[in-house]
């Protein structure tokens, strides 16, 4: 496991605007993912599945001393949304990569569901609609980052992003509303 | 999206939004000549508003599941006999299928591997695996995916190795690549000489549906897990199990009820098949039903015609009613009534290609209707449009009451077979009165209304659910005494079916209606009736018992009796709570309703702590800038004004002006209620230049924005002639006051409530200015009023009594 002193400093050093910092980050938040992921699947409660929220949380716990400022947690945040939306991205583009000349695979057994490429292809689908909104409105597009794929309450949200509650309100639900008509658009 | 466009956008997306729904539209239009760029954009974005984001949660949730699942896969990498895991692709209660490839690598081969249950199968078991195992390895056929290869893993589970087919699923290709009818049966009559071909062979599929028929890039199907569901399962199955085990739609009655499965069986499913790829619908919607429902469905009520289903579905050619016949008659719910053979089904096919007379043309009862509709079939669409609009709404309303899970899993598959009836029913409504014009929704609803019964005599079920519908439509259209006479008739089928949650809906339906009729007693009757069904079907703690509470708590407030219908609020709260059910916004309504009842009876300190949860949760789930908060933030305050805590309510009452300014803009029209508290409060607190701006700023808000007519301004403006009397400026008060009373004459009736403060102010005023005999004439007039509007003992009418005595007192004084 990374030394945790070392992520805070880190951290601090991307919060005051050192993006080698970030980039070192990266790849450590999203392996921490990963692994605690998998801890959580191989873990004593089988069956349960994964929350973004849960997984974030414990992310943040293990890497991070509990004393930074709200600045660095925010930025903290931010970066494990996104890398949990990378995670899901390239898991779902790798599931992708297994079919074959664009045809769906679907080989079925009896009283079997059928493959799960459906939710796949949705969430890459996702994945483009939020690259898009972040070309003209990346602010948006974080906040659902964070509320998607980080799982965060409106109430963490406002914690984390130190927008007061009506802002973040109204922010979000543009952004909403402009994904789903986009995802309509596109279905 | 230019970033000068997305700021327009942002901003008349804010603004439209703060508005009240009807609102919108007019405030669109007017964008849409100043902006109509920006317009189009918002208009769309507020119809995905209003949609929930399961479209954004449910993908990203379930890719996280698979997510978690690969990476604990232990079957990956794993080999078995020749071949390496490589990938799951599916998983399920009986097992699990894997892509692989060969180890060997001589050549390179991907396979599908299926591990077939998850338990070790016993000796004799595996030798029965294995027989099965060499007929299937022994089917040759080019449409049939071959099995290559089968074993047991060294913990004894059974697996089989399958020709890995790339392809599309049946009813996709079709759709996808937009298939004429001709062609479709074509392609069809090649999956049944596959399935005949295996019969031949003594194999019957048992499981037949789109997701086992592939279409490969040259055209050709490939049918997959020939006589697997045979291997898996050698053992008779249950009802119950099958279900589970079966996809239910493709199924056939005998096979749902646990009966022997023969080559007949594969027929119906086949026929079930051909109605998917020839109307693009499925005739049922069997998923999540129990076995005895889905038996009452198929057996009972039967599905509707394919050619009549189409029409619902974009396919672009109309469908023969010929084939009508050909597909009925091969999902008959009888097994004798089939087709004999997938053979004789093809045959048949065969006959409607060539343009022969069918086998299956004998009953035809359908055929005088299908001309009759495709004469008319135009004038009706639009009107159909329109109700089938109407009824999906209503639809939607039942689903938010009615939130216990089956129940609504239940309804949603039923809705699907309401629908279909419903289209059936209005092409075969008779629009020649018409004259060939648009017929109004009403007209719609009406002539449903009248034949549903003619329709529908031997569907019961459907019939209730349809006119439950109808009223719910009626009602929403405040045409309550049409909605209470179908909730009526809805509520008596649902007797003679003997179907609770049916009969529930429908009272609970029904007692709505008498509610807006006005008897209150009845209303209360069929509540309480609800209430008890409800009880029994599906216990004390459950949703529908805690509308049901809550119903009727509404009908006792509404007859002023606020003792039972809070304890029917609290009763009502408890079971959401302990239903888990409290994330609605239904939930904190009540709360507020409860709230707002314990503010009436005066008993403050309740009415703050329910206050004060229902804001709670409003902020926790919308925000401070919604108006459910901004409403909750100033009914607490105004209860804080009542315990005369005004300290704590000025910061509230302050807090609600700023945000409706700030988020409803200047015109909002609450927003001179809001100023007028807090000139009251201020009065209150004897800081009586803050009262008088406040007082004076809700007038200017109420003039403009009411009008200077309104007997809203009027109430407004006597609130300030209050504040004015304090203030011993009796002059301008007597103008005012004047005012206020000429508005009120021009507005409203003698007995209008507010006339009566009105008259209190102004006899206060005439006091002050020592004109005493006007005084008690103003004074006798507000009695007059509180005795023809008002409850005895009001306390207006005991402040008008006062001042009537006052004067006349007075006066003696002075004349003695």
């Amino acid at each position: 496991m990374p030394d945790r002193p070392e992520i805070t400093v880190l951290l601090k050093d991307w919060s005051a605007g050192n993006a080698v910092a970030r980039d070192r980050l990266m790849p450590l938040v999203y392996d921490e993912l990963q692994r605690i992921a998998r801890r959580a699947m191989a873990g004593e409660h089988a069956g349960h599945t994964l929350q973004p929220t849960a997984l974030v949380h414990e992310v943040f716990a293990r890497l991070i001393d509990a004393d930074i400022d709200w600045q660095d947690r925010a930025h903290f945040y931010a970066l494990c949304a996104r890398m949990m939306r990378r995670l899901l991205v390239n898991h779902a583009e790798s599931v992708r990569a297994a079919k074959r000349g664009g045809d769906a695979l679907r080989v079925t057994l009896e009283g079997l569901p059928e493959a799960a490429t459906g939710s796949d292809e949705d969430l890459l689908v996702i994945d483009e609609a939020l690259n898009r909104l972040a070309e003209f409105d990346a602010r948006k597009a974080d906040l659902i980052e964070l509320q998607y794929f980080a799982g965060l309450s409106f109430r963490e949200m406002s914690a984390v992003t130190g927008l007061s509650s009506s802002t973040l309100d109204r922010e979000l639900r543009l952004a909403r509303a402009w994904l789903k008509d986009t995802l309509l658009a596109n279905s | 999206m230019t970033p000068e466009l997305w700021q327009r956008i942002e901003a008349a997306f804010a603004q439209a939004l703060e508005l009240v729904p009807e609102q919108r539209p007019p405030y669109l239009d007017a964008l849409a000549v100043r902006d109509p760029e920006a317009a189009a954009q918002v208009r769309r974005l507020i119809a995905a508003d209003a949609a929930d984001d399961q479209r954004l949660r449910q993908p990203i949730g379930r890719a996280l599941e698979t997510f978690g699942e690969e990476l604990d896969d232990p079957w990956i990498d794993r080999r078995l006999g020749a071949y390496r895991i490589t990938r799951r692709i599916a998983t399920g209660g009986m097992g699990a299928v894997f892509l692989a490839e060969r180890v060997d690598a001589q050549f390179e081969q991907q396979v599908a591997i299926k591990l077939v249950g998850t338990q070790t199968l016993a000796a004799d078991a595996q030798a029965r695996f294995r027989a099965e195992r060499q007929i299937l390895a022994g089917m040759q056929h080019p449409f049939i995916a071959h099995l290559l290869d089968g074993g047991t893993t060294e913990d004894g589970a059974a697996y089989l190795v399958m020709e890995y087919v790339v392809g599309e699923p049946i009813d996709a290709y079709c759709t996808a690549h937009h298939l004429p009818v001709d062609a479709t049966l074509r392609l069809f009559k090649k999956v049944c000489a596959a399935v005949a071909y295996a019969h031949r062979n003594l194999v019957v599929h048992r499981d037949l549906k789109p997701g086992n028929i592939l279409v490969d890039a040259q055209g050709d199907p490939k049918l997959l897990d020939f006589g697997i569901a045979k291997l898996i399962s050698d053992t008779p199955d249950t009802a119950e199990q099958t279900v589970q085990r079966l996809t239910p739609d493709y199924a056939s009655p005998e096979q749902i009820l646990g009966e022997p499965v023969t080559t007949v069986s594969d027929v119906y499913a086949l026929g079930v098949l051909l109605y998917k790829l020839l109307s693009g619908q499925r005739p049922y919607e069997l998923a999540g039903l129990r076995p005895a429902e889905v038996e009452r469905l198929v057996v009972e009520t039967g599905p509707i015609r394919p050619s009549v289903a189409s029409r619902g579905s974009d396919a672009g050619e109309a469908l023969p009613a010929e084939l009508d016949a050909l597909v009925l008659k091969a999902m008959n719910p009888e097994p004798e009534q089939r087709y004999a053979s997938v053979l004789a089904l093809s045959e048949d096919i065969d006959r409607y290609l060539s343009g022969q007379p069918l086998q299956a043309r004998a009953g035809g009862w359908w055929y005088p209707a299908r001309k009759f509709l495709h004469r008319h079939t135009a004038a009706v669409g639009l009107a159909v449009t329109l109700f089938i609009g109407a009824l999906v709404a209503a639809g939607y309303h039942n689903k938010t009451l009615t939130a216990e899970r089956d129940e609504a899993r239940f309804e949603a598959s039923r809705a699907q077979a309401v629908t279909d009836f419903l289209i059936d029913l209005f092409r075969q409504a008779n629009p020649n009165e018409s004259q060939g014009e648009d017929i109004s929704a009403r007209e719609i609803l009406d002539t449903g209304a009248t034949q549903l019964d003619e329709h529908l005599s031997d569907q019961p079920r459907i019939r209730a659910e349809l006119r439950r519908s109808i009223g719910t439509v009626y009602a929403y259209l405040g045409l309550y005494q049409a909605a209470a006479t179908q909730f009526r008739d809805a509520v008596a089928l649902h007797e003679d079916l003997d179907d609770p949650a049916g009969l529930g809906r429908s009272l609970s339906g029904l007692g709505e209606a008498l509610l807006d009729l006005g008897q209150l007693d009845e209303a209360a009757l069929i509540h309480e009736r609800a209430l008890n069904l409800r009880r029994q079907t599906f216990g004390d703690v459950s949703i529908p018992v805690a509308y049901s509470l809550s119903e009727l708590g509404y009908v006792r407030f509404s007859a002023g009796d606020y003792v039972a219908s809070d304890a029917l609020g609290r009763e009502a709260l408890t079971i959401l709570e302990q239903s888990g059910a409290t994330d609605d916004d239904y939930y904190s309504n009540l709360l507020h309703s409860l709230a707002q009842s314990l503010q009436i009876q005066d008993r403050l300190t309740e009415a703050e702590q329910f206050f004060r949860r229902s804001l709670e949760w409003d902020l926790d789930h919308h925000g401070e800038r919604h108006t459910n908060s901004l409403t909750s933030l100033h009914d607490l305050a105004s209860v804080l004004v009542q315990l005369e805590r005004f300290v704590e309510a000025e910061p509230l009452f302050l807090k609600v002006a700023a945000i409706e300014t700030d988020m409803l803009g200047p015109d909002y029209p609450q927003h001179n209620l809001t100023l007028n508290s807090l000139g009251q409060l201020y009065q209150k607190m004897e800081r009586l230049d803050d009262a008088e701006r406040y007082l004076r700023d809700a007038v200017e808000h109420a003039r403009r924005v009411r009008g200077a007519e309104h007997p809203h301004t009027a109430y407004l403006i006597v609130g300030l002639v209050n504040l004015l009397n304090e203030r011993a400026r009796f002059d301008e008060a007597q103008s005012l006051v004047d005012e206020a009373l000429a508005i009120y004459a021009a507005t409203v009736p003698d007995d209008y409530p507010h006339l009566a403060t009105a008259r209190i102010a102004q006899a206060r005023t005439l006091i002050g200015l020592s004109r005493l005999p006007a005084a008690e004439t103003a004074a006798r007039q507000a009695l007059a009023v509180c005795a023809a509007a008002l409850p005895a003992g009001h306390w207006l009418a005991e402040r008008a009594q006062a001042l009537v005595d006052e004067t006349v007192a007075a006066q003696s004084a002075g004349t003695h």
